[in-house]
């Protein structure tokens, strides 16, 4: 028997079978055309908005910490330079005067220096809230007494900046030594 | 035979469709939300941002910008060392050279020493250039000026000098 007679003996015997599977294969051929294919396709298109979403997401969070960051820093920046102001540095120019004067003269004197002139000026500082109480010793005595000296100003707890040393030979090479000392310290404009 | 051939493709392609219709609609309810929920957060961050960045003046923050520089700028001068800066030229000055004047300056975040220094010979000098460099705490160690003055050289030399750092800042005062 051929091929062909079988085929045509198939369709005769069970013409109501196939035809149920014809119309499956159909609607099997029309489902993956019409419904699997395109969501398939939005799939894909959900994937690219969720890959956009996430990259949007992720630059709104850096905006955010920058924003939180920046807000943050000034706080802080303003919380610490609150407490510089205030419980570092003396409150005005009285504090400061008392804080070098006789303090300085004092320590320069335990050292073993002779305090041949002290001048003390106010200046205020350009595009600051802080001025400078600037203040110029002369001062005479031997190279150790003073390394002690600066040694001392550098331990003591005053905000006492030392700005500059000038050192020259006095008339005893071996013993005198004349010492210019130009030293700083600062308070808040508006606490005079 | 082959009719149970032909219901076995039918029946499979049947499961194939079905299979991948189920798995693709989880996967878009999946993303679908995800990417929902991750715009909702972008715009909700942005917002939050935008209402952060109106509490803050550029002028008031460039100010305390500027006050904090100015506070750390004279904080680092407060811990210069002078001590230890003696220590260092009473360590590499030479016999003949002596030192007239000192003074440190902060620049950039380091600070520049300028040495005033006296000698008879320029070769002691130079010496004193080469010990301050050899010590590895002095850089870019560099002759400004010299001139004569009572038959003795004095120049000013100037460096940059890497302090090492002092632990204690300044206490507390009225």
């Amino acid at each position: 028997m051929n091929s062909r007679a079988v085929i045509e003996r198939l369709v005769r015997e069970h013409r109501q079978r196939l035809l149920v599977l014809l119309v499956l294969l159909a609607l099997n051929v029309v489902a993956g055309a019409f419904v699997v294919r395109p969501l398939g396709e939005r799939v894909a298109n959900v994937e690219q908005r969720g890959r956009a979403a996430d990259a949007t997401l992720a630059a709104a969070r850096q905006e955010h910490a920058q924003a939180t960051s920046a807000l943050t820093g000034k706080d802080r920046a303003g919380n610490e330079l609150t407490l510089f102001y205030r419980d570092v540095l003396p409150a005005n120019l009285t504090a400061a005067r008392k804080l070098t004067y006789p303090r300085l003269e004092q320590m320069a004197t335990k050292a073993g220096l002779a305090v041949r002139n002290y001048r003390f000026e106010t200046i205020a500082v350009k595009d600051s809230v802080l001025t400078r109480a600037k203040v110029e010793m002369a001062l005479t005595g031997t190279y150790e007494a003073m390394r002690s000296f600066v040694h001392a100003i550098e331990s003591a707890p005053e905000f006492v900046v030392i700005d500059d040393i000038g050192l020259a030979e006095g008339a005893d090479a071996a013993r005198d030594l004349s010492l210019a000392l130009e030293l700083s310290t600062y308070f808040r404009s508006d606490a005079r | 035979m082959a009719l149970g051939i032909a219901v076995a493709v039918v029946v499979v392609l049947t499961l194939i469709n079905g299979v991948q219709y189920v798995r693709l609609s989880g996967t878009e309810r999946r993303l679908g939300s995800h990417a929902a929920e991750a715009e909702r957060e972008a715009t909700r961050l942005r917002t939050e941002a935008a209402r952060i960045r109106t509490r803050l003046d550029p002028k008031e923050l460039a100010s305390v910008a500027e006050a904090a520089r100015e506070a750390n700028g004279i904080i680092d001068q407060r811990a210069f060392s002078w001590t230890q800066l003696f220590a260092q030229l009473e360590a590499t000055l030479p016999a003949d050279v002596r030192v007239k004047a000192v003074q440190p300056r902060l620049e950039k975040g380091s600070f520049a020493v300028a040495v005033v220094a006296q000698a008879k010979r320029a070769e002691d000098l130079s010496a004193f250039m080469d010990s301050l460099e050899a010590t590895t705490l002095f850089k870019e160690v560099q002759l400004v000026e010299q001139s004569l003055k009572d038959g003795v050289l004095e120049a000013i030399i100037d460096s940059v000098y890497l302090a090492p750092a002092r632990a204690a800042v300044g206490g507390a005062h009225e």
